[in-house]
């Protein structure tokens, strides 16, 4: 660490300029310190040298005052002399401490270290004045020694102004020069002093600009491949499908991150936002939190991050994301969590989110397909016995009745009799469809049928009906729906769709699902009959829906014919009537343009009783009214709805909605309907129809 | 499929909004279904998007003079294009916020879009079936339109 810390690296160069410049300035400041203190000392120099011409002419003046002063009174004024004594004593002290060294009396009284002068030309001047000054210094202290008023002063004058007259001139011109040699050298440094600041200035500023440079370059460089760097990265991260940031320790995101990332989550301008609070709009609370703790363990540098990598709260995890449109969208994301180490330190928790939509629905798809195949082979056992042509037939009549049933539905209506007459209309349809798909065995729909004929009996007597409680049927017929896609769905992938298109059903095989009707019917009566029809297959090309109305209508009558008519073989036997029972379908044209269908049993007839007794029941007529009534007006009741002449309700019969469907089919295309019968020996339907139009052109 | 429990949260939340407004009974007509290809709408339509259990969206619908109606028994005198939006949207946001009510947040709804008209294929997958239930105030038609899928 501590290597690293101090590894200068690229930066030794720099360090070593600026050192370089630290110590040029710190040179430059002590020679300046330096030679400023010398010049300070010669600048004391120059002005006690300048002193020293003052004093020569000072001595020189108190000799010629001391003369003036004898002159005129004889004798010496002691003031005058005492100047002169003490001039030439600075003089003399000053002038030694020139020449060898030592202290002085400054120019303010204070004592100054001289150092004795090395200067050529200063010495020269000094030990020439020294020289004059050697005798005219004798001939002054001589005469400053002489006591006031003695006669020997006057010689001593006269010597003194003698020594002065010789020497006092040289003295001040060797005191002159000495002062300007002393100036040279002090300008001399000065200059000096001068030429090392410009120097050393110049050296620093040389050297501030070589750092300077040195820097800005190196600066650039950094910055080129810090940019470059940069470059590299925002390139990845605009281009990497997943979304990437950095999570730091405080959980606020990075200031980069992938450009997918926003699109993922759906949530924009990241930067610096708290992880918590970005995954507080996307998961479910207890996630947010749970990712978060999950994340301070990734910062933990005790904890394995392999062994904690199963802890991953959002490995898989279903958002809802608001689309563009305001409605919310649901994605499949999938986040993992890696450290960033910055050397030995976990800096960094790197997040990477991938949008893993399309393989959860993929995956969703191949599971709902696998539970969809299984149903479809299930449901193909059942479908199996059915020939394909009739089973398509029977696909597109079943969305005609679903169709009929939604209209009923659809009709606007609010009050109470209202809806018990839709029910009654989907009744009828509902059972008409339970008919067909008897005819054809399929018990699926067959149930299914009866599952809804069972509830809207069950809302009939209901009092007071309001609209919602439809919604049971609706959810229903939705359900009929769904699964009659998912047959039709496996018939086009049998193949079947296709080969009905190409080949459509002979004429023959389309009835047969009569004969399995009567059967079905028949034994869940615990009844034999035998169907025996004729003349049906020679009503090819009628139009499909006049085949389909007829089909319905016929289903409802055998069905009535075999659950009502028929009697069971022990009965039968006892009247002495083939064990077996009848039922005749037989379908003609007739000349002049109509067609007759009759539907005969041979069974017990007519029960005249038990309808007078249902009519009795219903209430809808007196009973003196239903006294009157003839065997015909009997016969008719059986077209009323909820009029049955069977005991009980059952799976074939009882309802009372299937011949009133019949006679609405009957009176749709304005044919007639004659009921006739004979107790104990047969029940006839006699159906004439105005054969369709189309058929009437073409014959 | 959809479930009746379903279904009826969601039809309650219409009735109750105008139970609310007007305790002059607002009748439930009987539902029917519509293949979404050819959507039941009248003029005005908030629709309520929904994800999480069950995925697709729920819609009110009605003519422009009963939601006016609506205003002006709510005592606001303006009855302006905005408000009608406004107030279609606070209906179907009722809706919302009743069902959410009902089935929890993982019941995920969105905020109410109001649109002129019946809602395109943006919010109604065309391979599936739609339940309409209509509603019947005073002498006027609406509806609740269901379009989820389990």
């Amino acid at each position: 660490m501590f290597s690293s810390r101090f590894n200068v690296g690229k930066y030794r160069g720099v360090l070593i300029s600026v050192a370089l410049f630290i110590l040029l300035d710190a040179s430059v400041l002590m020679l300046n310190f330096f030679i400023s203190f010398q010049i300070a000392d010669d600048a004391v120099g120059v002005n006690l040298a300048g002193r020293q011409r003052m004093l020569s002419q000072r001595i020189a003046k108190s000799l010629y005052a001391l003369e003036g002063e004898y002159r005129m009174g004889g004798r010496f004024n002691p003031d005058t002399l005492q100047e002169l004594t003490s001039s030439a004593t600075l003089f003399e002290d000053t002038l030694k401490a020139f020449i060898a060294g030592g202290v002085a009396q400054g120019a303010s009284g204070e004592r100054v270290m001289l150092q004795a002068v090395t200067d050529v030309n200063a010495t020269a001047a000094l030990v020439k004045a020294n020289q004059r000054w050697d005798d005219y210094k004798k001939s002054i202290f001589t005469l400053a020694r002489t006591e006031l008023g003695n006669d020997r002063g006057q010689e001593h004058l006269v010597v003194a102004l003698k020594n002065a007259r010789s020497h006092n001139l040289p003295i001040l011109t060797l005191m002159n020069d000495f002062t300007v040699a002393l100036e040279n050298i002090a300008t001399s440094k000065a200059n000096r002093l001068r030429w090392i600041q410009t120097v050393g200035i110049s050296l620093a500023i040389i050297n501030f600009l070589f750092i300077l440079f040195h820097f800005i370059r190196q600066l650039r460089e950094s910055d080129a491949v810090l940019d470059a760097a940069k470059n590299e990265t925002t390139e990845i991260l605009n281009t990497v499908n997943e979304g990437l940031f950095l999570v730091s320790q405080d959980l606020s995101i990075g200031s980069q991150y992938s450009k997918a990332l926003e699109n993922i989550i759906g949530v924009k301008n990241l930067q610096g936002k708290s992880l918590l609070d970005v995954l507080a709009g996307l998961v479910s609370d207890k996630e947010a939190k749970t990712t978060t703790e999950f994340v301070a363990l990734l910062f933990n540098p005790k904890v394995k991050e392999k062994l904690i990598g199963d802890l991953n709260p959002l490995d898989e995890v279903e958002v809802i994301l608001r689309h563009d449109s305001g409605l919310p969208e649901t994605r499949h994301l999938s986040f993992s969590f890696s450290r960033a180490m910055a050397g030995k330190i976990i800096s960094h928790v790197l997040v990477s989110v991938t949008d893993i939509s399309e393989k959860v629905m993929l995956e969703r798809e191949l599971n709902e397909s696998r539970e969809s195949t299984s149903k479809q082979v299930e449901m193909l056992s059942g479908l199996l016995h059915v020939n394909p042509i009739l089973l398509q037939d029977f696909i597109a009549s079943a969305y005609v009745f679903y169709g009929r049933i939604n209209n009923v539905f659809k009709v606007s209506s609010k009050s109470n009799g209202a809806m018990q007459s839709k029910l009654d209309d989907a009744f009828v349809e509902v059972h008409n469809f339970k008919g067909n798909a008897m005819s054809l065995k399929l018990e699926s729909f067959t149930d299914r049928a009866t599952a809804f004929e069972d509830d809207i009996a069950r809302l009939k007597a209901k009092a007071d009906l309001s609209g919602d409680d439809f919604l049971s049927l609706t959810v229903y017929l939705d359900e009929m729906i769904s699964y009659t896609q998912q047959i039709e769905t496996l018939v086009d992938k049998m193949a079947l769709y296709g080969a009905a298109r190409k080949a459509p059903a002979a004429n023959l095989e389309q009835w047969k699902p009569l004969y399995t009707l009567v059967d079905s019917v028949a034994s869940n009566q615990g009844k034999s009959v035998e169907l025996v029809c004729s003349g049906l297959s020679e009503l090819g090309g009628l139009p499909d829906d006049f085949i389909r109305g007829l089909k319905t209508a016929l289903i409802q009558l055998l069905r009535n014919s075999v659950a009502h008519g028929v009697e069971p073989s022990s009965e039968r036997l006892g009247r002495k009537k083939a064990k077996v029972g009848r039922v005749d379908v037989r379908a003609a044209s007739i000349a002049g343009g109509s067609i007759e269908i009759v539907v005969q049993d041979d069974g017990a007839g007519i029960n005249y009783g038990v309808l007078r007794q249902k009519a009795l029941a219903s209430k809808r007529w007196s009973a003196d009214e239903v006294e009157g009534w003839s065997r015909a007006q009997l016969a008719s009741l059986i077209f009323y709805r909820d009029v049955s002449t069977a005991d009980t309700l059952s799976q074939d019969a009882g309802r009372g909605v299937g011949m009133p469907a019949v006679l609405k089919w009957v009176n749709s295309l304005q044919g007639k309907i004659k009921v006739s019968s004979r107790p104990g020996l047969y029940t006839r339907f006699i159906i004439s129809l105005p054969q369709p139009a189309a058929e009437r052109l073409a014959a | 499929m959809m479930s009746e429990q379903t279904l009826r949260v969601f039809i309650d939340g219409v009735v109750r909004y105008f139970d609310h407004i007007d305790n002059s009974a607002v009748t439930v007509g009987t539902p029917y279904l519509v293949e979404n290809d050819k959507p039941a709408a009248f003029d005005v339509t908030g629709i309520i998007g929904v994800t999480g259990p069950y995925r697709g969206c729920v819609y009110f619908t009605a003519p422009r003079i009963l939601v006016k109606h609506l205003l002006l028994q709510m005592g606001e005198r303006d009855t302006c294009a905005e408000h009608v939006f406004d107030l279609v949207g606070e209906i179907a946001n009722t809706v919302s916020g009743n069902a959410r009510s009902e089935f929890g947040p993982a019941f995920n709804i969105s905020v109410p879009i109001v649109l002129e008209g019946a809602p395109d294929s943006i919010y109604l997958p065309s391979s599936l079936r739609s339940y309409v239930v209509p509603i019947y105030w005073k002498t006027y038609n609406a509806a609740v339109v269901i379009c989820l899928s389990h």
